[in-house]
């Protein structure tokens, strides 16, 4: 019986063992976060490079879907690009299938003005880092 | 802060009293009051964003009219708490060695959370708006709601953003927009309070189930089993729907199992019922959960379907489904899984193939779904021994009809998806695992025949006085806590080389441009330099002055020069091997200083990839002096 009871015991140390093992662990795969200006989260990026043109679209009172457009459409952050772009400026839609819209956005990463490529439209809006709102003249 | 906090504790204060109003008179509530409040937080959260879903279309006056109803409720429930369950009980106020099992239990348990807390914190700290699917689905519709106005359902039919899953459910989007919408404002705060709220309310109601059916002991390990399981921690923080499931999960298997333990049943299968319901609200996961718990109840009553206790389950099922039924038929497209052509697809469950790429993926994520750096089966199989295993335990059945039902509908839907089927597996398996992870360690608890006194109690415990082994405990607790806290506040963030916090300095040397990633090995910690970089010392609370000492060691042998400012603190050839280097004690004052390296030679390739990074020289083990 004693050593039934000593077994026990053996075998709760271990599991309680094991529990901290895995804690401490998890603990040295988690480091601090790093500080605002070396945070690379890519959401907390999208928010600050899309905040003036959201404070722009809120302006505007510009509801619906607007055109968008990016520079790499096959790239391999294409996707996670255009999902955080919608995330900071729901609830205006981003429609990436329709490069016609009476409103264009373009999301650039090299920053260089682009509007030339886009006949029949002026720029509203730039960040100067690659995002530009572009406006369709009114047709004749 | 105050606010968002408000918001969300005040929807946990009307679920909690709810549950109380439900609770069975045939306890003292006091004694079950651990398990009715972790209930109250998945009640609380699904019924408010319920009423949010409904109420969010009248526009300015949504607010007033959710606050309204919130208060009456609240109140009512309050009054039919008190008339319920007023009743007067003797204490029992003799120390036993049980008793102070539980403080050591309780001990563990305070230990192994407050590790785990500091984990959330940081998982937060770095990803504020969560992971992936967090802003692509549940806080992106939140946002929807929240900024879309009364026409916020319209938004979510437009075909643009059909890949955000708008067939999901929107307890989680739902709860988040209605917590903006009480403090008047966005911020990341509240999603974060209802991500992590639900995974404290996960590890509290299996304590505070297992506690109630199979003693301390059993509540302490299991919660311990929780408690350190990393990707548990992890995602609980990251803003997904999955810990809200597995929560609900629990919550019902729970409830059911403690039924027939209780006087007043029906009571019990009615909020059984609710959070069944709730949980077909979190995520479409949760409709399979409901059919698979429906057919393990019909197996487990052997047929005999029509009973009071039936009829409470189906009235609380009912009542929860009126918002998913209401979402699924006026506003969520079909499924993208089920509405791909499933005719072409059903030969696909004949195809061996994909059921040896299930199952051996299945096999891998079931030893590994954890993160564990030694996995707790062996230690569980081990307890389960040593206390023996109990061939029959009620709601133990349960269990494990609902778990093996819900990795069989799992795996029939992976047999059928229009998606790659490893990519599919590989993305989302582990997630699915998780929702059963917390059901599964209750299962475990039930049936293992834990019994009372089954640890023998030291003997020098039992001959010392209450205060004394309080006071013990006190001091080791808070000794660990400390010991804890300053080991893990020693870490170094990812852009930081070396640290110094003491005697009131706080000084810290950090990336800063012209450096590849830092890299880590043991006890080393380096990072290589394009050519020419710099590194930032920051001060927070200034010492007089600090030395650096670091090691470095070149790609090809190269002079490297070391400057603050126009100030040349070092200049030396620096070879392949190691050098050790200690600058000048430079005078730090408030601004932070940043310290230039530069070598007078060219990157070279470090292989022949196409990928290769073109080093110079790398700096190890920064030391602040």
């Amino acid at each position: 019986m004693r050593r039934l009871v000593f077994f026990r015991l053996a075998a709760v140390c271990v599991a309680v063992a094991i529990a901290a093992v895995n804690l401490s662990d998890l603990c040295f795969r988690v480091p601090p976060a790093a500080s605002s200006a070396h945070n690379s989260d890519l959401a907390l990026a999208a928010e600050a490079r899309f905040a003036g043109l959201a404070r722009k679209l809120a302006e505007l009172q510009l509801t619906g879907a607007i055109g968008y457009i990016q520079d790499d459409p096959r790239g391999n952050d294409a996707t996670p690009r255009r999902y955080l772009a919608q995330y900071t400026l729901a609830p205006v839609i981003l429609d990436s299938n329709n490069p016609s819209a009476p409103w264009l956005l373009l999301d650039f990463k090299d920053g260089a003005a682009r509007e030339t490529e886009f006949e029949g439209y002026s720029v509203r809006w730039t960040s100067g880092d690659g995002v530009l709102l572009l406006q369709r003249h009114p047709s004749p | 802060m105050i606010g968002s906090i408000a918001a969300v504790v005040s929807a946990w204060v009307l679920g909690t009293l709810l549950v109380a109003a439900l609770w069975p008179t045939s306890r003292r509530l006091r004694d079950d009051m651990a398990l009715v409040a972790s209930l109250g937080w998945g009640f609380g959260l699904g019924l408010t964003s319920a009423t949010w879903f409904f109420l969010s279309r009248l526009g300015s006056s949504a607010v007033a009219a959710e606050l309204v109803l919130e208060l009456v409720v609240t109140g009512g429930l309050l009054i039919a708490v008190r008339k319920r369950h007023f009743q007067r009980h003797e204490t029992d106020g003799t120390p036993s060695t049980e008793g102070i099992a539980r403080w050591i239990y309780t001990s563990l348990l305070a230990q192994a959370a407050l590790v785990a807390s500091i984990v959330v914190f940081r998982v937060h700290a770095a990803a504020p708006h969560g992971a992936w699917d967090a802003w692509a689905i549940w806080n992106m519709r939140a946002r929807f709601i929240f900024r879309g106005g009364t026409s916020w359902t319209e938004l979510l039919e437009f075909p643009q953003v059909a890949w955000s899953h708008l067939d999901y459910p929107l307890l989680v989007s739902a709860s988040i927009a209605r917590g903006w919408s009480l403090v008047g404002t966005e911020n990341t705060t509240i999603p974060a309070l209802v991500s992590v709220g639900f995974g404290i309310a996960c590890v509290f109601l299996l304590v505070a189930l297992v506690a109630r059916l199979r003693g301390a002991l059993a509540a302490c390990l299991s919660g311990l089993m929780l408690l350190s399981t990393p990707f548990f921690i992890t995602f609980s923080a990251q803003q997904h729907a999955d810990i809200p499931l597995a929560c609900f999960i629990l919550t019902t298997v729970g409830l059911l199992t403690l039924a027939p333990n209780a006087r007043d049943g029906w009571q019990l299968h009615a909020l059984a019922g609710f959070a069944a319901g709730l949980a077909a609200w979190t995520k479409n996961e949760g409709l399979l959960f409901v059919a698979v718990l429906l057919l393990a109840v019909t197996i487990l009553r052997r047929g005999r379907v029509i009973s009071p206790q039936a009829v409470a389950f189906a009235g609380g099922l009912a009542l929860a489904a009126i918002p998913v039924a209401m979402f699924k038929v006026f506003h969520a497209p079909a499924n993208d899984i089920v509405s791909a052509t499933l005719a072409e697809r059903w030969a696909l469950l004949l195809d061996y193939s994909r059921h040896a790429t299930i199952l051996a993926t299945l096999g891998r994520d079931l030893l590994g779904f954890g993160e564990w750096r030694l996995a707790p089966y062996w230690p569980m199989a081990v307890l389960s021994l040593a206390f023996g295993v109990r061939r029959h335990a009620d709601g133990g059945s349960l269990v494990v009809i609902v778990t093996l039902g819900m990795l069989l509908g799992y795996c029939a839907v992976y047999l059928v998806t229009p998606w790659e089927l490893q990519a599919h597996l590989d993305t989302s398996l582990v997630r699915l695992i998780l929702h059963l992870w917390p059901t599964a360690l209750l299962g475990w608890c039930l049936y293992t025949a834990w019994g009372p006194g089954a640890i023998a109690t030291p003997i020098f415990i039992v001959t010392r006085s209450k205060r004394q082994i309080g006071g013990t405990l006190i001091a080791l607790n808070l000794a660990l806590a400390l010991a804890t806290l300053t080991a893990l506040g020693g870490q170094l963030a990812p852009h930081e080389l070396a640290a110094r916090a003491r005697w009131g300095a706080d000084v810290r040397v950090t990336l800063g441009d012209g450096w590849f990633q830092r890299e880590s090995h043991g006890s080393d910690t380096w990072v290589w330099s394009r050519g020419e970089s710099v590194l930032h010392v920051e001060v927070a609370r200034p010492p007089a002055e600090a030395a650096l000492t670091f090691s470095m060691r070149a790609i090809v042998p190269q002079t490297v020069t070391v400057s603050l400012g126009d100030e040349v603190l070092w200049r030396g050839v620096v070879p392949e091997y190691f050098i050790h280097v200690r600058l000048p004690a430079v005078p730090l004052a408030t601004t932070p200083g940043s310290i230039s390296f530069r070598s007078d030679t060219l990157g070279r390739r470090e292989s022949a990839e196409s990928n290769a990074r073109e080093l110079t020289f790398a700096v190890y083990n920064v030391k602040l002096r």
